[in-house]
């Protein structure tokens, strides 16, 4: 089922979280690597449709998060294979950049940056489609995403 | 961790699968008269198009008296092999008559769906054949080799990672032998979708030359067959009508679950799923 | 050529020897019937006498198999090992409750490839990846090409892809049982 989620749902504030989301923020998604990361290009898998239609395309607000949370995250990922064992990666990238993504045709915006805190990450939001589309457009849509994951940076970089 | 088939030590024979032969195969009672043999013969012609090589096979029969002597002895056409072969020489396609069997050997397998319909072709081919004759098919049976093959070291192979250790089909021993090799050979019929089959399951590991590098191998050789007498309504006839090719289509169908449920309590979930069983 | 085989009938039930491949040594046909004999009247002879029947350790069919393998390396097996290993990632495989893949979304995916190989016999091979929602994605990446086409297990995919030139093509489901549209199939073929 899709989201219900509106324009205006980017202007209201979680319960536990700092504030909206605004457009200068830096936002953080972590990579799945190496699944998810060939030859040092991030790719379409790294957006799961299905986020972007219902579940969110998680992301952390980097003002406000936590490294540990952060590290925590990652040390969870299964990594299949221990030889090829690759640090995770984070993509940053700035909120206006997703915000001003619009329909060529129509101006409308694409995509909603929506404060969604938890108790536990303070500084989770989460990226969803505007509206509601088939799975062709949501590939187009994402493809289209992709260009701003791929300014990466492992953990320590980004905290320290 | 995720284990994947990069940490398994064994990995199925040909990458996506572990079959390396699956046969289909009609016995028949009485044996064929010469006049019926000489029928099949004619299969190399009609069915040259996807067999393009042939050859007759003959047989020499005697008799041993109790004191060691040869009796009887005569030499005649056996039956015939139709071969399909690949760019590399190697067989994909076999179909061989015997003297009291048909099999139809396939050893570049895709989907059941697409071998079996082969496979039927090749056997309806030979009905008209047989049509007439005194001989019946007294069973009909499917036989799967697959093999999984060590990854890595041979030292180093862990059979847990290939068969459940609390399988009914190989013997406890087989995960305690020292050196990695040992054998099991077992039968029994089990009740299975309406047909009582025949069950027979040889297991081994041993050495086998696999592209020029000695490798640890382990084969599982499994046949399922269906017996005439256990079949209630008619059994397979040499008509070309569509009952009897739902019928034939439906008995060789059965064999093929009995096969995936046996893999399937034999082989681990993570072998199972590397081979989509 | 000509295969031979003898045939005993003993009291442990028939048994049969074959000799084949009789021509590339240049022997006589008589030599080898006489050899073929030979080795059945021993191969007789040497058998024990066994009066038990076991009906459950008949012999029935031969083996042509040897240690032949396929080439692991044909496009056909290489992809569709690939999709299997996908389907070895459990449930959570990146720590972020992602979704173990299903068993009819492998289906569809080694469907699909199996009719796309049959449909232009040769293809760039394409990036076989996993999603955390379950989807298993072909990704070609090509110098005048970009395609992602994507499957959920109901039997459907969809796909999106942009040329060089600017032409896109886009589709939000498309059965299984339908083959690439030619023109794209036409950018995937080597």
């Amino acid at each position: 089922m899709a989201h219900q989620y509106t324009l205006n749902c980017e202007k209201i504030k979680h319960n536990f979280s700092p504030g909206v989301v605004e457009d200068e923020e830096q936002l953080l998604r972590l990579l799945y690597v190496p699944e998810h990361v060939v030859n040092d290009v991030v790719i379409e898998t790294a957006i799961p449709l299905d986020d972007l239609k219902s579940r969110g395309l998680s992301l952390d607000r980097m003002t406000f998060a936590k490294k540990e949370i952060i590290q925590e995250r990652m040390d969870k990922q299964m990594i299949k294979d221990p030889v090829k064992r690759q640090e995770a990666s984070l993509a940053k990238f700035c909120c206006s950049d997703i915000r001003s993504i619009v329909d060529p045709d129509t101006g409308d915006r694409k995509n909603l940056v929506i404060d969604d805190a938890m108790e536990a990450n303070i500084a989770h939001a989460s990226i969803f489609s505007h509206k509601e589309m088939g799975k062709g457009a949501l590939r187009k849509q994402r493809t289209v995403l992709l260009e701003y994951l791929q300014d990466r940076y492992c953990l320590d970089a980004l905290f320290d | 961790m995720n284990q994947n088939e990069e940490t398994l030590s064994f990995s199925p024979i040909n990458g996506a699968h572990a079959i390396a032969e699956v046969t289909v195969f009609l016995r028949f009672e009485p044996q064929f008269n010469a006049l019926t043999i000489s029928k099949l013969l004619s299969l190399e012609e009609e069915l040259k198009d996807f067999f393009p090589t042939a050859n007759e096979t003959r047989a020499v029969q005697f008799k041993i008296t109790g004191t060691g002597e040869k009796q009887d002895v005569s030499e005649n056409v056996a039956g015939i092999e139709l071969k399909s072969m690949n760019q590399e020489g190697g067989i994909d396609w076999m179909m061989r008559t015997a003297e009291n069997s048909i099999s139809v050997h396939c050893l570049n397998y895709s989907t059941w769906e697409e071998v079996s319909e082969q496979m039927l072709k090749c056997l309806n081919a030979t009905f008209k054949h047989l049509d007439g004759s005194e001989s019946f098919v007294s069973n009909i049976g499917l036989m799967y080799v697959d093999r999984f093959i060590c990854n890595g070291d041979n030292d180093d192979a862990n059979l847990k990672d290939l068969l459940k250790q609390e399988t009914d089909w190989v013997f406890k021993g087989a995960f305690k032998s020292v050196n990695n090799l040992w054998h099991s050979h077992i039968g029994w019929y089990e009740d299975f979708s309406d047909y009582k089959l025949l069950n027979q399951l040889e297991i081994s590991s041993s050495y086998a030359n696999i592209k020029g590098e000695k490798k640890l191998v382990v084969t599982a050789d499994h046949n399922v067959m269906l017996f005439r007498e256990d079949v209630e309504s008619s059994f397979v006839t040499y008509s070309d009508d569509s009952d009897n090719s739902i019928k034939l289509k439906e008995y060789i169908d059965t064999l093929h679950k009995m096969n995936k449920k046996v893999l399937k309590e034999l082989l681990t979930s993570q072998m199972a799923t590397l081979i989509n069983l | 050529m000509t295969d031979y085989y003898a045939q005993t009938n003993t009291s442990m039930g028939i048994k049969a020897i074959s000799y084949s491949e009789i021509n590339t040594h240049g022997f006589d046909s008589d030599f080898i019937a006489k050899t073929v004999m030979s080795t059945a009247v021993a191969a007789g002879i040497l058998c024990a006498s066994n009066p038990i029947d076991i009906l459950s350790k008949q012999e029935f069919v031969e083996s042509v198999s040897d240690n032949r393998t396929l080439d692991t390396n044909r496009q056909d097996l290489a992809l569709l090992a690939k999709i299997r290993e996908k389907a070895l990632y459990p449930d959570n495989w990146d720590g972020n409750d992602a979704k173990a893949v299903d068993k009819k979304t492998i289906n569809d995916a080694e469907n699909f490839i199996r009719r796309l190989l049959g449909q232009a016999y040769i293809i760039h091979s394409p990036i076989i990846s996993l999603a955390a929602d379950g989807e298993i994605n072909f990704l070609w990446v090509l110098e005048d090409f970009r395609f992602d086409l994507g499957f959920y297990g109901d039997q459907t995919f969809s796909y999106y892809g942009k040329a060089s030139s600017g032409q896109e093509f886009i589709s939000d489901e498309m059965d299984i049982s339908e083959g690439l549209p030619e023109a794209i199939v036409n950018f995937i073929r080597k």
